[in-house]
């Protein structure tokens, strides 16, 4: 049974890691505008735009 | 609702455009990004590549905006909008209240091909925000607001605002952040929590197992006790006041079940209470934020904020020097303009002024000054520009409190008082009443099971699902209403709104609207220049006969305009293009009566002091109004209208309002009128749609402003309705009873669970297990039915209108 302690640890670094992820994402602010991305996905872009806009 | 023949409707994205003036040819707009779009697409035969820079048009009065930012060229105002500067990349981000369509986002996010400089920009559709990123050395920030105003999305500044919105913003983030980390902390421990709970007992052979659970449980809370710190210091900052506030008792239970887990933990080695705890923090939290989406949506809209004097004209040597409203000092002589707000007390130098001071007592009538009289920070200046001499500098927190204390807060303290004093008075009496209960029980009977019985009955007494019901509730209906054109306020005004017997409209804008009604022209006729001078007039006027002439004259206002003077219930005058041009009453512009004294309502105008003819106005009652007002008696509300203007024989109208209408009211006898009814003990909704109905709505229990364009400016009021929805009201009204009652039945929900609860709690015998239950399954039962519930009956009553609203003008 004591392997299932080594398990709760993995575990823990797992959910730990996802959290992390959350928490950049929200740092990011990516939950700030849910409307125009959903738009801005339609729009033409041409490729040499790109690299300028990625800044 | 059936559609009118004669709204126009948007080439582009099929939304209506009531007097947006924009049009190409015969092609109508609604707003300048679906213009632009379109003559994209048309250049270029739908071709893939969008080349900006290469159009024509859109042009509106660029030399106006150059004047008006002028100060912008200012290192020290500049730098107010900087966000952050990296070398040469500078980082800023406007407010844009003309933001409304994907064809708006899709135009300004291209904003880099059409002013070098700019490096990227983003909208964010929601906040109706645009942030940008421009190379120094190539623009600056005057030029890019310049560009927007120019594009026809001309930028809200004003620094109370930058620093309003930020605020929320950061706020929102935090409120996500606790509200992911309470979340994962809450699922985490409820797993570690199950092997104990499903093993019966078995568990108790692993002594090192079960302790690693309950360790990791243990060390998991801390992070669920960091994301709830608001409850905590809102309640300990509530304390050294000595007020009750909800969040005591949630500090309370929070903190008994930390402590008593860690007793559980250390002392006695059994499993905690902590996925009880952190779950209490998660539900709680996210009924916080539903709280804090549904009150901070309404912002943009009817903020006052947006008209806070930024920048002064202070006048030193016969040179205008723009300066920050901080710097103005005492015995300055600043300069004021047409529209713009009086930013501090001082003695009027200038022959006359006439003053607007709606915003400070709701007043439409405007007051002329004569010089050397004491004028007061808050009025707005209407007509030509006057100069102070300063003796009182205002700051910004001053107009705040003016202004706010004239119009907001004192409808919402009664609420909170209200709301507070419920949940106070039944639920923290009845858990004192039953924690004395326990205690006497168990010093005679046991007083080994005293402690725990008392612990227990804080852990599960918590007024969570009480707070929740009405946060879910308030916040999915005042959702459901917006998606429907209907912006409550708050909660509050949910539940007046479903206990009113009486409904005053208004009628000039209300229900009749200048998207239905005709214009009948009587005079010369009009050469296409003469046309487009008195568009461009009737464009400078918010009154609706001005808009209804807009809509007729079909010409797009676009001539230099100086002068501009407005006389409220007389008419208005400029030199439009060079020539002197007025508008308005047959008093006001034709003295002599030289042209025929028209019966009905008109407006006649004149060009160079020459009266040339007059515009015959014919309201038309908006669609479904007749039908609303059948509905509404048959509910037993009252009706009355209440108008400006002068008394009109109509047929229909007489038969809907029989005797009870009243015309030529001033605006200080509309709102005697809601006061006498209110003394009558009736509760009035008020339906008006201007400033000179602003002291009607707010003496009203419920003020409604009506409007067909957002972007205006709102006097205060509980809620806001689009013009076009005026005919589902009773659904509104109905809507937010239903709400009323919804929050009632989870109550009850909510009380079932406590008593529970409560009958293990009160013997001692709660255990980590029944609270991991009982606590998620209160809350999670409660959101459930509230939402469901909510959902339910925004379908049943406003059906109809939400597949409209769904298509959501994705065009491009």
């Amino acid at each position: 049974m004591d392997a299932l302690i080594v398990l709760i640890l993995v575990s823990m670094v797992v959910a730990g890691s996802f959290l992390a992820a959350f928490l950049w994402a929200v740092k990011k602010g990516q939950y700030e505008d849910s409307f125009s991305p959903s738009i801005r996905i339609l729009f033409e872009e041409k490729n040499e735009d790109k690299d300028v806009k990625q800044l | 609702m059936k559609s009118i023949s004669n709204d126009v409707k948007c080439y582009h994205c099929g939304d209506i455009c009531f007097d947006s003036g924009i049009k190409i040819e015969d092609k109508n707009f609604c707003c300048n990004g679906c213009k632009t779009v379109f003559e994209i697409l048309d250049k270029n035969n739908l071709c893939q590549y969008y080349d900006l820079n290469k159009l024509p048009g859109n042009t509106i009065e660029t030399a106006a905006f150059q004047d008006k930012y002028a100060y912008l060229d200012q290192k020290e105002f500049a730098d107010k909008f900087t966000q952050f500067s990296n070398g040469n990349q500078v980082f800023t981000s406007f407010q844009i209240p003309g933001l409304h369509c994907s064809s708006c986002v899709f135009l300004l996010e291209n904003l880099y091909k059409i002013l070098p400089g700019i490096i990227r920009s983003e909208v964010f559709f929601q906040d109706k925000r645009i942030k940008i990123v421009f190379d120094k050395d190539v623009t600056n920030i005057r030029e890019i607001v310049i560009t927007l105003s120019r594009l026809g999305y001309e930028p809200n500044l004003s620094l109370a605002k930058e620093s309003e919105t930020d605020e929320s913003s950061k706020m929102e983030r935090s409120m996500i952040l606790k509200i992911g980390v309470a979340g994962f902390c809450v699922g985490n421990i409820m797993m570690l929590s199950l092997p104990d709970y499903l093993s019966l007992g078995y568990l108790e052979n692993f002594v090192k197992l079960k302790w690693t659970f309950n360790i990791a449980a243990f060390l998991l809370s801390f992070p669920a006790l960091w994301a709830a710190a608001i409850f905590f210091k809102s309640a300990l900052s509530a304390l050294k006041q000595r007020v009750l506030v909800i969040d005591l008792p949630i500090a309370l239970a929070i903190a008994i079940t930390f402590l008593r887990s860690v007793y559980e933990v250390f002392v006695r080695h059994e499993s905690g209470y902590f996925d009880s705890m952190s779950g209490i923090i998660f539900f709680m939290l996210i009924g916080r934020y539903f709280q804090f989406k549904a009150t901070n949506r309404l912002n943009y809209q009817n903020d006052l904020s947006s008209y806070f004097p930024f920048v002064v004209n202070v006048k030193k040597e016969d040179a205008i020097h723009p300066t920050a409203l901080e710097d103005v000092k005492k015995n300055d002589i600043i300069l004021i303009r047409n529209g713009e707000v009086v930013p501090a007390d001082g003695i009027l130098l200038s022959e006359t002024a006439e003053l607007d001071c709606s915003f400070l007592n709701g007043e439409s009538e405007t007051i002329l000054c004569m010089k050397g009289e004491q004028i007061y920070g808050g009025s707005r200046l209407l007509g030509s520009s006057i100069e102070l001499y300063v003796d009182r500098v205002c700051d910004k927190n001053y107009f705040a409190r003016l202004w706010n204390n004239a119009h907001y807060i004192y409808k919402e303290d009664v609420f909170k008082q209200h709301y507070i004093n419920f949940i106070n008075k039944y639920f923290t009496l009845g858990l004192l009443v039953i924690s004395v209960g326990v205690l006497g029980f168990w010093l005679f009977v046991d007083t080994s099971r005293l402690w725990n019985a008392l612990t227990s009955i804080l852990i599960v007494a918590c007024p969570c699902a009480l707070l929740l019901s009405a946060s879910f509730t308030y916040g999915a209906i005042l959702g459901i209403l917006r998606k429907n054109g209907f912006f409550a306020k708050d909660a509050n005004t949910l539940e007046l709104l479903s206990g009113t017997d009486v409904i005053v409209f208004d009628k000039t804008g209300t229900i009749s609207a200048q998207a239905h009604s005709s214009v009948e022209y009587h005079g010369r006729e009009l050469a296409h220049y003469e046309k487009k001078i008195l568009a461009t007039l009737a464009f400078q006027s918010n009154h609706i006969y001005s808009k209804q002439l807009l809509h007729f004259l079909n010409e797009q206002a676009g001539l230099p305009v100086e002068h501009f003077k407005e006389i409220p219930h007389e008419g208005v005058e400029a030199i439009v293009g060079g020539i002197h041009v007025k508008l308005g009453k047959q008093s006001y512009v034709d003295i002599d009566g030289i042209l025929e004294k028209c019966p009905s309502s008109s407006v006649y105008f004149s060009l160079e002091g020459v009266p040339l003819g007059y515009f015959k106005m014919f309201a038309a009652w908006r669609p479904g109004f007749i039908e609303l007002a059948e509905q509404l008696k048959k509910r037993n509300y009252q009706l009355y209208l209440l108008s400006g203007d002068k008394p009109t024989e109509d047929k229909l109208l007489k038969k809907t309002f029989g005797e009870s209408m009243y015309f030529s009211q001033t605006p200080m006898q509309k709102r005697t009128f809601i006061q006498t009814l209110q003394q009558k003990g009736k509760k009035v909704i008020m339906i008006g749609d201007g400033l000179n109905d602003a002291g009607a709505i707010k003496q009203s229990d419920v003020g409604i402003v009506l409007t067909d364009n957002t972007n205006n400016f709102l006097p205060a009021c509980n809620a806001i309705l689009k013009g076009t929805r005026l005919n589902h009201l009773m659904d509104f009204i109905e809507v937010a009873g239903r709400s009323k009652r919804i929050v009632h039945i989870s109550f009850l929900i909510s009380l079932i669970y406590n008593v529970i609860g409560l009958y293990y709690a009160v013997q001692g015998i709660l255990n980590p297990m029944i609270a991991a239950i009982l606590m998620p399954a209160s809350t999670i039962s409660i959101v459930l039915f509230t939402s469901i519930a909510s959902y339910y009956t925004g379908r049943k009553y406003l059906k109809d209108l939400d597949k409209k609203d769904d298509k959501n003008h994705i065009s491009l």
